[in-house]
């Protein structure tokens, strides 16, 4: 059956009415083409997306295409609603990326023209007339980035003041690139002002003590660091400048050049490996052994000990085995000395005195027989006072053998004593209450953990602290329960404290709602530890190893490293908003580019 | 490819496209002038080798998309700020054929009944009589698919022209497409 279709020549009449002349018809396509010449002329953002000129309108074009008359009065008023939001995300990047250097650099050029009488000195005055002008216009706004930025850092929003300006700079980043396209920017000045940009944030990343008050596992001087060396990356792009740079400003002369590509790196590298340390020189196992029996001074005295004891006690725990002779030699010096009580404990607990030596310990005789001598009748075993003193007392006695069984009875009486008192006591300290569970172990009559287990746990939670600021990292465990409500500075963590706590909870284990993850944070190798970083890595690592304790998950590190995964973006998109941008070509309107040239096809 | 080139292979078929997206003939006229322009002087961002219809197609139907859409939104602005008067508007529908002629005037009405696709091609390549290798350039499909669609558009404005199809046929065939 044929199938019945509408004619061709039907639908050409139906049609025809409405076709127009071909010669009228591009003639108004010229014309068109011509206006829009003229208006590009006067603005090279005509007929650009609604936000790329309500961005314009924040980024002052004589700057960023480094011509001296602005050739876009882009105004913010005519985008819409979003649009313009977006354009004041970008606000902040704008102020700190690119109108921050660019003043600077171009009062530095100004300076350089001056010096060398320069006729191009018109030229750059009237570029910074226009950072001039653009800072008086947005001055409040920009007072408010740097003021936010400022209080964001110094209360330890670091997360968040970082990710605004990744946000920030990424909506800058699509405005630079599509100014790109257009030919319009300034590798020079951008790659500059993201420096300047960089230098700013690693200022303030390095002087408010970034992440103090959050868990991270890794040092957040790695942030600074970042930062500085993304200023680094950016040099070459500064020191190498535009081929046509003398349009917007004198070439930097070779000396300086030369300087700064030499000081400058060197400064910063240094600054880099300083605080790149515990990457760079982690406390490995080997290097705490090497540090455990390199021991033959103890400058700080007791407190050099107590460190010394914390790593010495790991390293000999992981069996590996290390070399005492130094650390016994400069302990044959104190015991041929003072006989410090706490330094003779140490050595004691460590194992470095033996059995033959211990008859030429002082006050021995007197205090073995002050800790056993029976009560009076009908009065139960007392406390022992100052157990970190006589701690040496106790170790040496049973090397030496010298307790009858009753003798020890009487002595675990008290120890037991002891610990009920410590853990009823607002002046406890964990090193009295571990000694004490210690002393029972060295006695050979070993603590019913699940006696003590419950209590021991609430005290630990007790001393745990949260408490960071001024370069003191949150997490830790505080020395005292009991701190001076008028001192006007909270109780912060300390190392030792936490290297006690972690050696309790190997033994009456972890508390239930204690997140590990603080303490981890506490302990992380940190560029400002420095000989205290052996025992922040063995007790860091005797945490890890605690029965039942998971390592954080691959995850978890990724949510706390979010700050420097932040700052590394950030420097990776001022790399690209560098690259992405042309070198200097300055928008000259009065060059005429014909629109309606013929291309051949 | 010059631009006299460029206007007169393309001019035809946009100006029927952007008519069956429903501007009025005399607006689409002016916004195709105004995606010609556009097209023109942006033809540097357009992605891929511009001299290559079937990239160039695609290009400018963008252009032509977003200039209808900008006009539309003038119109509606347009629309809530000022009033014509009936007669205006009767006498801008009328000056278009100064001899109406019955049967064409039927089947006018019947291509404004067509599925959109089916409108779009039949617009485009009837107005100029343009080559269904440069529509289907334009609608960025192949020129069997262009083909496939005036058929089916012929064949249907038969039968909307006889009274073949009824209400609801019509709304399946919408659907379908």
């Amino acid at each position: 059956m044929p199938v019945n279709l509408v004619s061709d020549d039907e639908l050409r009449a139906a049609l025809r009415p409405y076709r127009v002349d071909p010669a009228t018809f591009e003639v108004g396509v010229r014309t068109r083409l011509e206006a829009a010449q003229r208006l590009r002329a006067d603005d090279p953002l005509a007929g650009r997306s609604p936000f790329l000129r309500s961005a314009a309108a924040f980024l002052p074009l004589a700057i960023l295409a480094g011509c001296k008359a602005s050739p876009a009065e882009s105004k913010l008023a005519p985008a819409a609603g979003g649009y313009k939001l977006l354009s004041y995300l970008a606000f902040p990047a704008i102020s700190l990326f690119v109108l921050l250097g660019a003043t600077i650099f171009s009062v530095v050029k100004i300076r350089g023209i001056r010096e060398r009488n320069d006729s191009e000195l018109a030229d750059q005055q009237a570029i910074n007339e226009v950072a001039r002008q653009w800072w008086s216009r947005h001055k409040w706004g920009a007072a408010g980035v740097f003021a936010a930025t400022l209080t964001l850092a110094a209360n330890g929003a670091t997360w968040l003041l970082f990710l605004s300006y990744v946000v920030s700079f990424g909506i800058l980043l699509y405005v630079l690139a599509a100014f790109a396209k257009l030919g319009m920017g300034n590798r020079e000045v951008v790659g500059s002002s993201c420096a300047m940009g960089l230098m700013f944030l690693g200022q303030i990343a390095g002087f408010s003590g970034i992440g103090e008050q959050e868990i991270h596992f890794l040092d957040q001087s790695l942030v600074v660091a970042v930062f500085y060396g993304g200023t680094l990356v950016l040099l070459p792009f500064i020191l190498v400048g535009s081929p046509v740079a003398n349009i917007s400003g004198q070439q930097m002369g070779t000396v300086r050049r030369w300087m700064l590509a030499v000081i400058y790196p060197i400064i910063v590298v240094s600054l880099m490996a300083r605080m790149m340390n515990p990457i760079l020189w982690p406390a490995t196992p080997s290097r705490i052994k090497h540090h455990v029996e390199s021991f033959d001074q103890a400058p700080h005295q007791l407190v050099s000990w107590q460190h010394w004891e914390i790593a010495a006690q790991w390293a000999i725990d992981s069996k590996l085995d290390p070399d005492l002779s130094n650390p016994r030699r400069l302990l044959a010096k104190e015991i041929s000395g003072g006989q410090n009580r706490f330094i003779l404990s140490s050595a004691l607990r460590v194992g470095l005195l033996p059995a033959d030596q211990l008859s030429q310990l002082k006050e021995y005789q007197q205090r073995r027989h002050s800790l056993v001598d029976a009560p009076p009748s009908g009065l139960k075993p007392q406390v022992i006072t100052s157990l970190n003193q006589m701690d040496w007392v106790i170790r040496a006695a049973v090397l030496r053998q010298d307790f009858s069984p009753q003798e020890r009875d009487l002595l675990e009486q008290r120890l037991h004593a002891t610990l009920e008192y410590l853990l009823e006591t607002s002046y406890v300290t964990l090193d009295e209450l571990l000694r004490a569970t210690q002393l029972l172990e060295v006695l050979d009559r070993p603590v019913n953990r699940d006696q003590y287990r419950e209590r021991v746990q609430n005290l630990l939670r007790k001393f745990h602290t949260k408490n960071g600021g001024g370069f003191q990292l949150a997490g830790g465990f505080k020395t005292y329960l009991i701190w001076p409500a008028g001192s006007g500075i909270a109780q912060t963590g300390s190392l030792e404290p936490t290297a006690y706590a972690v050696e309790l909870m190997e033994i009456y284990g972890v508390p239930d709602d204690l997140d590990l993850n603080w303490v981890r944070s506490f302990l992380k190798p940190t560029a400002l530890r420095f000989n205290d970083k052996w025992v922040a890595a063995a007790t860091l690592d005797r945490l890890n190893h605690l029965p039942g304790v998971m390592p954080p998950t691959w995850l978890e590190f990724l949510y706390y490293e979010r700050s420097l995964l932040a700052a590394a973006v950030l420097v990776g998109l001022c790399f690209y908003a560098t690259v992405c941008s042309p070198k200097l070509k300055p928008i000259a309107p009065e060059e005429d580019h014909d629109p309606l040239k013929t291309t051949s096809g | 490819m010059d631009l006299t080139t460029f206007v007169n292979a393309y001019r035809g078929p946009l100006i029927g496209l952007i008519a069956s997206w429903g501007a009025p003939w005399g607006d689409a006229v002016e916004i195709a002038q105004d995606s010609f322009s556009e097209a023109w002087l942006n033809r540097e961002a357009c992605r891929g080798d511009w001299n290559d219809p079937e990239v160039f197609g695609r290009w400018l139907r963008g252009v032509a998309l977003n200039q209808y859409r900008n006009w539309a939104r003038s119109r509606r602005r347009r629309a809530r700020t000022m009033t014509l008067a009936p007669a205006v508007l009767e006498q801008a529908v009328s000056a278009v054929d100064p001899e109406p002629d019955q049967q064409l005037d039927a089947l006018r009405q019947a291509i404004g009944r067509l599925p959109v696709k089916q409108r779009e091609v039949v617009l485009m390549h009837y107005l100029e009589e343009t080559s269904v290798k440069e529509v289907a350039a334009l609608l960025s499909v192949s020129a069997k698919t262009v083909e496939g669609r005036l058929y089916q558009a012929r064949r249907n404005l038969r039968r909307l022209l006889d009274g073949e199809l009824s209400v609801a046929q019509i709304g399946r065939m919408l659907l379908c497409l």
